[in-house]
Order: C-alpha cells, then sequence, then structure tokens
C-alpha cells in the first residue's frame, strides 16, 4: 500500500493506492500552514486505513520554498575566504531587467546579514592548488563568533572549492568538532561549480532552510512512528526522484521544487499510458500557472532557479515554470490603455467576484464564467453558488466601458491574455531546451488546467491534450509513481582535442561508483538505472550544454554529439574549434516497480458510447466570436470510449474541460480525456 | 551617395533627433525664450487606430518580447568573451520597416539610446534598394551611432514577400577592435583611430552568405581574432533566430496586421510616456557638472545643462558646454541622446516600454563640436562609458529640482572601467579583459542608495573572482564593500566597491578610464558626499602609488599602458553615493546596523552621526568581525614573534 501526500498552499492531498488489488482512492483535506503535519495526520486519519499497514509514504513538501520566499529560515552565517565577505552583497552587480529604470528600485537584503558573514584566511587558485593553508584558529573564532550571535546553521564557501575541497572538508570537521549546536552546509557538496556568488547563495539556502526541515521531518516522522509507521518516509525532491527523509534533512535544498516535482512525474506516466513521450504538463491553479516538459520520455530538468528577481539557486532540479497566472489573476487597464491580466490575483479570498464573497474586481475565472465555460455549480464540487451578475458587474467596469467593448468581448480577451501571458512562459522554456512544442502534447493539471489546455495548445499548433482522471491531484499522484533518484555534479575541465577521453572516463566512472553508492544508503539494493552526462563548450564559449554521453567514453563521439546539439540550439556549430569539457553530471534510478500499475485512474462510468448529453448551454466560441449552443457532460457518468464533440463541457468533480468547437474527445480505458484538436469530422 | 569615409567621419553636429531640436537650434532661441505654443513640438495622432484593438495589442508585444528574449538568449550562450557571456554587455532589438524600434532589450541605457541612430546609419549607407534578403550589415562607426568603437551594431532586415517587414539588431561589446590599446579603451587617446579599426557599414553576409573579404579585414584588425570571430557568430545567431520566430510571427498575423500593431505600440509607449511628463511641473531647471580631467590634459570640463518641462515634452538644452575635450571623454551625440532619456526613464513608470515612442517626448540640443557632441577626429572611447554617466547626472540634478520625491542624491557615477591584456606564456596567445565595478548610487529621499553597476550598464553583471582567476593572470584578492564611502545622511549613499588585483604571473599592462577622482558626488539638503574614487597600485612592500606617481601621466584615473609587475596590486576603490539630508537625523535602528555591519567606521558613526562613544565602542567590541579577526592575528603573531 502507498500513499502519496501532496501539501499545497489551500490544500494536502492524499492518492492511495493499493499495489496488489490495483485499487486507489483519493482524498482531500485543508491544508495547515501554521504546522503542515496536521494536516497530512488529519488526512491519514480521515483515510481510515491503519498507517501501520503503508509501505511507503511519499511527501510532495512546500516547507522549503516557503522558508526562503517567507524568509522565515533560521539565523544562518556564512564563513568564506579572505577578501570576500561581500560576496552575498555585490550579486553581480546589476539591477533586474524590469528595474533598469526605476531609481527607486529596493535591492533584495541577503539571507546572511554582513555581520554574520565572515571571511578567514585560506586561499587556492584557479588551478586548485593551496596558495595560503586554512587558519584554524581563525575558523574556530568565526564558529564562536557566529554562534555568540545566535546563528543556527552556518555555509562554508571558500574560493575554488569545486578544484580542491579539502579546506571545506577540514571546515566542516572543525566546526564539527567544536560541539556547537550549528548545522553545516558546504558548498563543495552542495554545488561543486564555478561563479562563486551562484554557489554561496546555493549553500546559504541549504544552511538557512535546513533545521527547519528537520524539525519538520522530525515531526512528521515521530507522529507517524506513534501510530505505528515502521516503513519508508520518502520525500520529493527537485529531481522528480525521491530521496528518504534523513536525506532531506540533510540536504533540503533538493527539495526546493518538491511540491510541483510531482505533477511533472505523473505527466511522464500519463505520456506513456497514451502513448505520448513528448509530454509538457501545466498545472493551472488559483493564483500560479506551473509548466514542466517531458522530452522523449524523460523529465526535463534545469540547473537555474530563481529566489527572487536577482538571486539564482542553482541546483539540478526539473524545469518547472512557474508565472502568477491562474483562475484567480485579475484583469486591469495600465495607463496607457492596455489590457493586463495578473500577475496580482484575488487569491481564495475574496476570490473572483462570482464568489459573491466581496470580490469586486474581474478575474480569469469570472470571464470564464461570462463565456459559459464554467456553469453555476462547478467550483468547488458544486459547494460554492456561482454569482455570474457579479462576473458580468465586474468586467463591465473594469474592463468593457473603458476599453468600449461588449462584456463578452471583454471576457475573451482577458482569457487570451491570460492564456497569452503562460504560452511566453511555455515558448521561453522549450526555446531554452531546444525543442518544437508543436512535437508535444499537453497534461493538463490543476482545476484550470483543463478548461485552458485547448487554447494553449492552439498557440503552438499541438493537437493533442490529456487531461488525466483527477487533475486536481496530478502532484499527489505522481508521489507514488516516483523513482529513488540521486544526482551528482563534478567539475573536471578538459579539452577532448588536447587532452583525449581518458582521464574524463576515469573520473565519470568514480562519480558514478558515487552516485550509486549514494542510491544504495538510501535504501535501494537493486541494479540501478545510471545516466551520465557532460556540460560541455566551445573553448573560449562560457555557455555550457549539457551532453548526454553513451556508456563508452570516446572523444570523437562527444565531439560529434556536442556539434549537433549545439546546432540544434543555435543554428550553427564550429567542429573545427576545440571541444571543452566543464563538468561531469551522473544520476543513479532506482525504479520504482510498482508505479505503472499505481496511475491514478477513474472508475469509468457506465454511459453508453455517443450517448446525449446531459444538459446543453450557451458557450462563447472565439473564433466566431459569438454564443453558441454546447453540451455539457458529466464526466463520472461517461464510459470508456465515450465521444464528445466541440463545444462542450465536461464537468468533473475537481476541474472542468473545455472543448472548443473544433474539438473531439474520447474517454479512454483508465477514464481520462483525451482531446483531440485537429479531427474535424 | 555619401562617399564612405564621410560617413565614417560625419560630425554629430549634422545629425539631429528629431525636428524639435533642430529648429530650436537652428533659431538660436535660449531656452527661455522658445515659446509655449505646441507648433514647436512634433504633433501626432496618437489615439489609438480605430483598426487596433487593445487585446491584440497586448498579444504582439509579448510575442515580440519573447522574441528579443530568445535572440537574447542565443547571444549569451554562444558568446566566447566574457564581457559577452558574463557581462551580457549587449542590447537587441527589433525595429520596424520605417527603423524606429519597436521592442527592445531593457538593460543597456547607452546600447538601447544609440540603437536607433546605428541601425539607421547602416541600412542609409546602402538604401533600400540595394539591400537583399538575406544581407546582414555590421558596422561600429560610432559618429554615425554606435557608442563608441568596441561595440558593434549587426542589422538583419527580415523581408516577407519582397518587401521589408522587420529589421532586427544587435550592438555588442567586443574583448578588442585593435587600436593602441588591448581591450580598445584607452584613457589618454587624443584621436579616435588611436581607439582602433573604425568600420563603416558593410555586409557581412550578402543573401545569406558570408563576405569572406570583410570577415578577414575585421578579424585582422583585432588581436583577439579566434574569440571575435565567436562573438561575431553569437550575434549572426541571435539574428537568425530572431529572424525565425519574426517569421513564425508574419505567418499568423501577417504583414499588414503586424505593421499596424508595431505602430500601435509605439504610440502606446508615447501615450504613456508624455502622461508621466505631465506630472513634472512645468518649468526650467539648471544644472552642471564637471568632468575632472580628460586623460590628456588635467583641466576639468563643464557639461552646462538648462531643462525645460513644457506640459509634455521634455528640452534638454547643452548650449555654453565646454568644447570637445583632448582626451577621449568625448560623447558623439547618440550618447549624449542616450543619457537624457536615460535620465527622464528614471522619473517615469519602468514598466513602459522603450522604444521609439518612448523617446519621441525627449528633445535635445547639443551643439556640434563640444563634449556632448564632438566632432571628427575627437576622440570618443570613454564618451559612452563615463561621460554618459555625467550627463544622466546633470539631468537627474536637474529634475531633482523639479520633483525630488521621484530621483535620488548624486551618484558616484563612473564605471571604474580596468581594460588590457598582453600576452599569455603558455601558448603565445593575445588575451584581453575588460573589467568594471558596482559604485554608490546617491541616497533617496526614503531610502538608502544601492550599489550597481553605474548608469550607463545597470545590467551589466561584474565578474566573478573565479571567471576573472581562471580566464586572466590575475589573483582577486579582496571585493568587498568600501567602509565609509557612503555619503553620510538621514538617509545614505550607496557603497562603493573595492577590488584588488595581483599580478601572478608576469607583467600586466592595463589602461584606465574612470571619473570621480577629483569631485566626488556631493550629499543633498544637509547630506554629506561620497568619497572619490581611487585607482592604485600597490608595490611589493605596500606602498600605494598612483599612475601618475608611476608614469607621470596627467590623470590618475585615465590613462593607458601602465605596466604592473609581479606581486604588484591594482587597487579599485568605488566612489559612493551621496546622502540625503543631515546625518543626525540617521535612524538609530539604521545607525546601528551600519555600525554592526561594518559598513562605516567607529569614527564616523560618532563624529558625523553623532553616536555616543560609549555605545559605539559597544557595538563593535559586539560584533566587529575586523576587530576580532585583527586581535586574533595579532596575538598569534606576538606568541611567534
Amino acid at each position: 500500500m502507498l500513499v502519496g501526500i501532496d501539501v499545497g498552499g489551500t490544500f494536502t492531498d492524499f492518492v492511495v493506492v493499493d499495489s496488489e488489488t490495483g485499487e486507489q482512492r483519493q482524498h482531500k483535506v485543508p491544508s495547515t500552514p501554521a504546522n503542515p503535519a496536521d494536516a497530512v495526520v488529519n488526512g491519514l486519519t480521515d483515510l481510515g486505513i491503519p498507517i501501520r499497514s503503508y509501505d511507503r509514504i511519499v511527501h510532495g513538501t512546500t516547507v522549503a520554498t516557503n522558508t526562503i520566499i517567507q524568509r522565515s529560515g533560521v539565523t544562518t552565517g556564512l564563513i568564506t575566504t579572505e577578501g570576500h565577505r561581500d560576496t552575498l552583497a555585490i550579486r553581480r552587480g546589476t539591477k533586474p531587467e524590469r528595474q533598469v529604470f526605476n531609481n527607486q528600485w529596493v535591492e533584495p537584503e541577503p539571507l546572511v546579514p554582513r555581520y554574520l558573514r565572515l571571511d578567514v584566511r585560506e586561499r587556492m587558485n584557479a588551478r586548485g592548488e593551496v596558495v595560503v593553508e586554512l587558519d584554524e584558529d581563525e575558523l574556530r573564532l568565526a564558529v564562536e563568533h557566529l554562534v555568540e550571535h545566535g546563528a543556527e546553521a552556518v555555509a562554508v564557501c571558500f574560493l575554488f572549492s569545486y578544484l580542491n575541497d579539502t579546506h571545506e572538508r577540514r571546515a566542516e570537521e572543525i566546526i564539527g568538532a567544536m560541539d556547537v549546536p550549528i548545522d553545516v552546509s558546504r558548498s563543495s557538496d552542495i554545488l561543486p561549480q564555478w561563479r562563486e556568488f551562484e554557489r554561496s547563495v546555493t549553500t546559504v539556502a541549504d544552511a538557512y532552510i535546513k533545521p527547519v526541515m528537520r524539525h519538520y521531518i522530525d515531526e512528521l516522522a515521530t507522529r507517524l512512528d506513534d501510530q505505528g509507521f515502521s516503513r519508508d518516509l520518502l520525500i520529493m525532491r527537485s529531481n522528480g526522484g525521491v530521496m528518504t527523509a534523513a536525506s532531506a534533512a540533510e540536504r533540503p535544498i533538493e527539495t526546493f521544487l518538491s511540491g510541483p516535482a510531482g505533477g511533472v512525474v505523473a505527466g511522464m506516466y500519463y505520456g506513456r499510458q497514451v502513448g505520448e513521450a513528448n509530454v509538457i504538463t501545466i498545472d493551472i491553479g488559483g493564483t500560479s500557472f506551473d509548466a514542466a516538459m517531458i522530452s522523449e520520455g524523460r523529465l526535463s530538468t534545469t540547473t537555474e532557479s530563481w529566489i527572487d528577481d536577482v538571486t539564482p539557486l542553482n541546483i539540478a532540479m526539473l524545469d518547472i515554470r512557474t508565472i502568477g497566472a491562474g483562475g484567480g489573476s485579475i484583469a486591469w487597464i495600465d495607463a496607457g490603455g492596455a489590457l493586463k491580466v495578473g500577475p496580482r490575483s484575488a487569491g481564495a479570498d475574496p476570490g473572483p467576484a462570482c464568489y459573491g464573497r466581496g470580490g469586486s474586481e474581474p478575474t480569469v475565472t469570472d470571464a470564464n464564467v461570462v463565456l459559459g465555460r464554467l456553469g453555476a455549480k462547478t467550483l468547488l464540487g458544486g459547494r460554492l453558488e456561482i454569482d455570474e451578475q457579479a462576473a458580468r458587474a465586474a468586467i463591465d467596469r473594469h474592463v468593457a466601458k473603458p476599453l468600449g467593448l461588449s462584456v463578452e468581448a471583454a471576457a475573451e480577451g482577458i482569457v487570451r491574455i491570460c492564456v497569452a501571458n503562460m504560452a511566453a512562459e511555455l515558448k521561453a522554456m522549450t526555446a531554452e531546451q531546444g525543442v518544437n512544442p508543436r512535437d508535444f502534447a499537453i497534461l493538463a493539471g490543476g482545476g484550470g488546467g483543463p478548461l485552458h489546455a485547448a487554447a494553449l495548445a492552439a498557440e503552438f499548433g499541438i493537437a493533442r491534450v490529456i487531461v488525466p482522471a483527477f487533475p486536481g491531484l496530478l502532484s499527489a499522484g505522481g508521489l507514488v509513481l516516483s523513482d529513488l533518484r540521486v544526482d551528482r555534479l563534478k567539475s573536471f575541465r578538459c579539452r577532448l582535442e588536447r587532452d583525449g577521453a581518458d582521464a574524463l572516463a576515469a573520473a565519470a566512472s568514480d562519480l558514478v561508483e558515487e552516485v550509486v553508492e549514494a542510491l544504495h544508503s538510501e535504501g535501494y539494493q537493486d541494479e540501478p538505472v545510471v545516466e551520465v552526462s557532460l556540460d560541455m563548450k566551445y573553448s573560449g564559449q562560457n555557455w555550457e550544454i549539457r551532453v548526454e554521453v553513451p556508456t563508452t567514453i570516446d572523444a570523437g563521439e562527444l565531439r560529434r554529439r556536442f556539434d549537433e546539439t549545439h546546432h540544434g540550439l543555435y543554428g550553427f556549430s564550429l567542429p573545427g574549434h576545440t571541444h571543452e569539457v566543464l563538468s561531469i553530471r551522473a544520476t543513479a534510478i532506482g525504479p520504482n516497480s510498482a508505479a505503472s500499475e499505481s496511475v491514478p485512474r477513474r472508475t469509468p462510468g457506465t454511459a453508453a458510447t455517443d450517448r446525449p448529453p446531459s444538459t446543453s448551454r450557451r458557450m462563447w466560441d472565439d473564433a466566431k466570436h459569438q454564443f453558441v449552443d454546447g453540451s455539457v457532460y458529466a464526466w463520472d457518468d461517461m464510459g470508456e470510449g465515450a465521444t464528445v464533440r466541440g463545444p462542450a463541457i465536461i464537468e468533473g468533480m475537481d476541474s472542468t474541460v473545455w472543448l472548443p468547437g473544433d474539438g473531439h474527445a474520447v474517454v479512454d480505458e483508465y477514464g481520462n480525456v483525451i482531446v483531440d484538436l485537429k479531427a474535424r469530422t | 551617395m555619401l562617399f564612405p569615409s564621410d560617413a565614417v567621419v560625419r560630425s554629430g553636429g549634422a545629425v539631429y533627433f528629431d525636428d524639435t531640436a533642430r529648429r530650436m537650434a537652428e533659431g538660436a532661441l535660449g531656452i527661455e525664450e522658445l515659446p509655449e505654443d505646441a507648433e514647436w513640438f512634433v504633433q501626432r495622432d496618437l489615439e489609438p487606430s480605430p483598426d487596433s484593438d487593445p487585446i491584440q495589442l497586448e498579444l504582439i508585444a509579448g510575442a515580440l518580447r519573447s522574441i528579443w528574449i530568445e535572440m537574447q538568449l542565443t547571444m549569451t550562450r554562444t558568446a566566447y568573451s566574457p564581457v559577452f557571456y558574463e557581462g551580457e554587455d549587449y542590447t537587441v532589438a527589433i525595429f520596424d520597416a520605417h527603423l524606429d524600434r519597436v521592442s527592445q532589450r531593457e538593460g543597456f541605457p547607452s546600447q538601447m539610446g544609440a540603437m536607433q541612430q546605428a541601425v539607421r546609419a547602416g541600412i542609409e549607407m546602402f538604401g533600400w534598394d540595394s539591400i537583399d534578403d538575406g544581407d546582414v550589415v555590421v558596422h561600429n562607426s560610432a559618429l554615425i551611432g554606435t557608442p563608441h568603437l568596441p561595440e558593434f551594431c549587426m542589422i538583419k532586415p527580415v523581408f516577407r514577400d519582397g518587401q521589408v517587414a522587420v529589421v532586427l539588431a544587435t550592438i555588442a561589446h567586443h574583448a578588442d577592435v585593435g587600436g593602441v590599446a588591448p581591450g580598445g579603451m584607452p584613457g589618454d587617446s587624443t584621436d579616435v583611430h588611436q581607439e582602433g579599426l573604425i568600420l563603416p557599414p558593410v555586409k557581412l553576409f550578402r543573401q545569406g552568405k558570408p563576405d569572406p573579404e570583410i570577415w578577414r579585414v575585421i578579424l585582422a584588425n583585432t588581436r583577439t581574432a579566434a574569440s571575435s570571430y565567436g562573438d561575431f557568430m553569437a550575434m549572426y545567431g541571435s539574428l537568425v533566430t530572431g529572424e525565425r520566430r519574426i517569421n513564425e510571427l508574419l505567418d499568423k498575423y501577417g504583414h499588414d496586421t503586424l505593421r499596424l500593431y508595431m505602430r500601435e505600440l509605439q504610440k502606446y509607449s508615447e501615450r504613456r510616456m508624455r502622461a508621466a511628463i505631465r506630472e513634472i511641473p512645468n518649468g526650467i531647471y539648471r544644472a552642471e557638472i564637471l568632468a575632472d580631467d580628460d586623460g590628456v590634459t588635467a583641466d576639468p570640463h563643464r557639461i552646462t545643462m538648462a531643462l525645460r518641462v513644457f506640459a509634455e515634452d521634455v528640452v534638454v538644452d547643452f548650449r555654453g558646454s565646454d568644447e570637445q575635450a583632448a582626451g577621449p571623454i568625448n560623447c558623439p551625440l547618440a550618447v549624449s541622446l542616450a543619457a537624457c532619456a536615460n535620465a527622464v526613464f528614471n522619473l517615469t513608470d519602468p514598466s513602459i516600454p522603450h522604444n521609439q515612442g518612448a523617446f519621441a517626448p525627449i528633445h535635445v540640443i547639443a551643439p556640434a563640436g563640444t563634449i556632448v557632441n564632438c566632432d571628427y577626429p575627437a576622440p570618443l572611447s570613454a564618451g559612452n562609458t563615463e561621460t554618459h554617466n555625467l550627463v544622466a547626472e546633470v539631468v537627474m540634478a536637474g529634475l531633482r529640482q523639479a520633483v525630488p520625491t521621484l530621483t535620488m542624491a548624486p551618484t558616484g557615477a563612473t564605471t571604474g572601467l580596468i581594460t588590457g591584456g598582453g600576452r599569455r606564456e603558455a601558448d603565445d596567445d593575445f588575451y584581453t579583459f575588460v573589467l568594471w565595478e558596482p559604485t554608490g548610487y546617491g541616497a533617496r529621499l526614503q531610502r538608502d542608495g544601492y550599489m550597481i553597476t553605474t548608469w550607463v550598464a545597470p545590467q551589466a553583471r561584474q565578474f566573478p573572482t573565479e571567471v576573472v582567476e581562471t580566464e586572466q593572470p590575475w589573483r582577486v584578492l579582496r571585493y568587498e564593500l568600501r567602509k565609509d564611502s557612503a555619503g553620510a545622511g538621514r538617509t545614505r549613499g550607496g557603497l562603493g566597491l573595492v577590488r584588488e588585483y595581483q599580478v601572478v604571473d608576469g607583467e600586466q599592462v592595463v589602461n584606465s578610464i574612470a571619473h570621480y577622482h577629483r569631485f566626488a558626488a556631493q550629499g543633498v539638503e544637509g547630506g554629506m558626499g561620497g568619497k572619490p574614487l581611487e585607482v592604485r597600485i600597490r608595490t611589493v612592500d605596500g606602498d600605494e602609488q598612483t599612475a601618475v606617481d608611476r608614469t607621470g601621466c596627467v590623470s590618475p584615473a585615465k590613462f593607458s599602458g601602465v605596466k604592473i609587475g609581479p606581486g604588484e596590486c591594482l587597487v579599485v576603490r568605488m566612489p559612493g553615493g551621496g546622502g540625503w539630508g543631515s546625518p543626525t537625523e540617521r535612524s538609530p535602528t539604521a545607525l546601528r546596523s551600519d555600525l554592526r555591519d561594518e559598513l562605516i567606521s567607529r569614527r564616523v558613526a560618532i563624529e558625523v552621526y553623532g553616536l555616543a562613544p560609549d555605545e559605539a565602542s559597544e557595538i563593535c567590541a559586539r560584533y566587529s568581525w575586523e576587530d576580532k579577526r585583527a586581535a586574533h592575528r595579532q596575538t598569534v603573531t606576538g606568541a611567534v614573534g
């Protein structure tokens, strides 16, 4: 028995799978932000299954993200190389793009104030050779200073430690031996990669959340333990794999995207289920839009994410893009008369105008109500009465009148602009990954995903949209599917033309050994799946490209692969130039053998194929700019093979599918709705 | 037909940004005499076209933005020089067929401002009749548009059905362009030819095929041919990426619709900019600023400015400014225009897209032959990196009189540019470097000043120590905030930065171009001034010298070819920003945290801010890491000795 538990801002979701019978259950309870463990335990209790009978509890948590975003971590210190006390404050010396012409800009404060950023005598050079020995007494003095001022965690970041980590390791040893209550994060462990600002920020962020995460995990484990649970408590990693709770407490920064990562993993499995190797997963909630990619059956990863607009976080994680666009996004007119949507959101309280809870500004949800795409009883499973007049009034007053448009045209514009904002983010993501979005299917998750996926697909000429059986439980569903996964990075600089590939191959094989060992220490006993890639560039260039490497490393083959990738990404290659390797990345995966049988599914209803719709009503047609008559179906009633032609709406418990006029949808054997946007039969 | 060499040397005097400025200058009217009536200003219909709708406008604006973001991505990721890939010192832009910009990367105000002239000059050299699909024009002729010689402008028109639909362009800073100083920025050049290759507009690609002769000319004139080739290809790659996306946009919307909305976007920006200027009280605001020296003579140079706000237009009048300088601090007109716009944009909503429409209400009168509009063959390499900052400062000083709450106190407005190079011992190849440092900006009425790269390039990323030491024969001993550099005040200025570069391998030959070593940033309303800039050489014995001490050159901050030996250090201490209001009115919490964080010394806390000596001592004893560490080192040394 497995359970995936995803803690979101509003709800904590549960998906339970009995791997023997294939039986599944879903559950939702309100989240308890003050202490997220409460909702976890409450929900498990509600489910009524004895906690000790679970083999595996997999947890997606936003503790790391929230602690960083809300700046609620512990007092943290930084120990660094002499003369480099201000790396965090100098950043890269820039303003964010949108603030270039704002002389009233407010610089974000570093996570560590200056009096806790201490530089000590030690130095390596750019070849990783010791130039100045570590002054161990000075280091002790620094640690004492930090402890005296209440630091509960310290990051150690010395220059060039990615080439030679002996000083950092020694520092960690000394601090460990000092018997002071302080957690240590070491930059050569967290991010052994050049550029000290990016490495320091990432290491500091890890330290900053470490005691918070450990406290949370300890509490959760204790409470589960009290109920007799003695098996694996696993935490979702940002890279789409899972780790033991103990590892998460050790390297909490790896859980930065733990929350949304589950949904992406789920997307990969839904893709497999319906035979799509290329999938863009979207998750649209009330305030935000998350998007990620599965390319040729594999999760697409990145090493660049941002804490705020000038502070990067460079660890291996799924490439998940988030923007402030969702059902609650507010539409407004700017000073030049342009219609804008978001990023401000009406949130859950007061919520969109149509909720009738005092919201008066028009939102994307209000626009969907006006366009007839959200029915009167479709929100929150019918628990919320929709006030269509309030939605119309808000749009009329704030958008339609000022722009001289009809309420419907304004509503259409609001939805289109919201979708365009999302499309821009997808465009940036696919461009950076060097793929063509047209080759992908969209997997529509979250309450709002199925409502907007068809329009988003149309932006790119994408033909297929997969609406999974429980779109609102996408992340929780993914948690039960995740593999154990360990990623490691090692700096290794060489020029293939000059140095050949022998030393590189040896270093790669060491790193592989290291990840396999790490995976075994997480409790995985079988033969893991291993992947190796290299960060490469043309010598003199600076931006590395990740190149997958074959099992045997051959210089000629590596050069060829790099040229090909470069050409694919940027439209040209320079095969005669020197090819340089910067670092090696290795991944060990312990596959989750029960995954394929555990994909969430919906027991199909009994209704026959081509059964007439439950009801019909007016729906806005974007192409004709007018209302047309469309059908409304109840998802729960629809049997396998049931087909629907647009314009139509399929109403489920936690979301609504909008099928435009040229769309065609089929319910498959798992209860998923597969939308085909090209079929015009 | 202009004879090509004419174009190279054509002075700024013949080029006017707009009609309003030209009529004012030709009429020889003083700024007070300018009539209030609207006929002096270009009247354009800015109402949205009845054929347009605001939804489509927003969609197309977003699509264009996505395109230049992708162009930018290609550039950074394929570039070869640190100034490209770490510094991101380039701008990508999308123009309409009239060569008015529609959407561009908002990072480098100098390049954004000069872009229009640079692109026009590039296309005008040929005329549309002589430009074919697939042609790519490149040039670096600073007197007709690019900001200075190291910055090349590359232009690629996108055709649709035989007509020019869109023009894509990029300006990017290259690591070397030949000339007397490696890195292209001598601090003491006496004419523009010493600053490097001047490439008039030429076709680098003809109908999609590279012209090998042009490539040979360019690459023969740089010390870093291999990486320069890569950098030019990065620029080209970015234009090709952009073209692919523009074609998709044309497929989707059609040429007519795209044309309509490109114009609507310019109108939209102009409407918003004009509405923003209306918020500034009408009046004449005067200010002047002094440049320390010019690198060739030690004389200061004065920029005199009168700014007049007429309803929704701003006229900036530089008549009365000093004649062009003997050294390289002269601005081509495009640079001065960019700097004026930079200052005005800083008072208006930063979300206004800064396309042609945003520039339209800003009119600049800059007489030819002056420091703000120099004539051939004036040296000008530092006009873009340094004098741009001074022009922006003097305009800001005028605006501060009009709307103090929207402005800031004076900034230590220098880029602190150090360039140089030599040959590597390992392979005997040339290498060059271009380094700059963040500086202290002025205090705001409500907030302390910040510290970033100065006006000309607030998005120019600093080089991390690990990159500097890996790519160049330096060891960076110190890269920290400069204590006590900020001008004290109720709100204080931003701190400057101090960086110490030690020579580890052979001898380094360096050039410097910086300001504010003589005239520091002043405080406002009782606030104190920031500390001035210092560029020093520290000998192996620990003594500090200026370049003047060492070589007898004219300026301690503008020089070229100064040799620094093994074990010696080049020390750059950036100036601080000016403070606002009396230091004794500073909030006790802010004052204590400045002392706790060692941003100010105990002495300044007591003498300038009026903190009680006992309390200051207590804070230092408790929090000062420098003191604690020094005491520790003393004990250790004492024990050993």
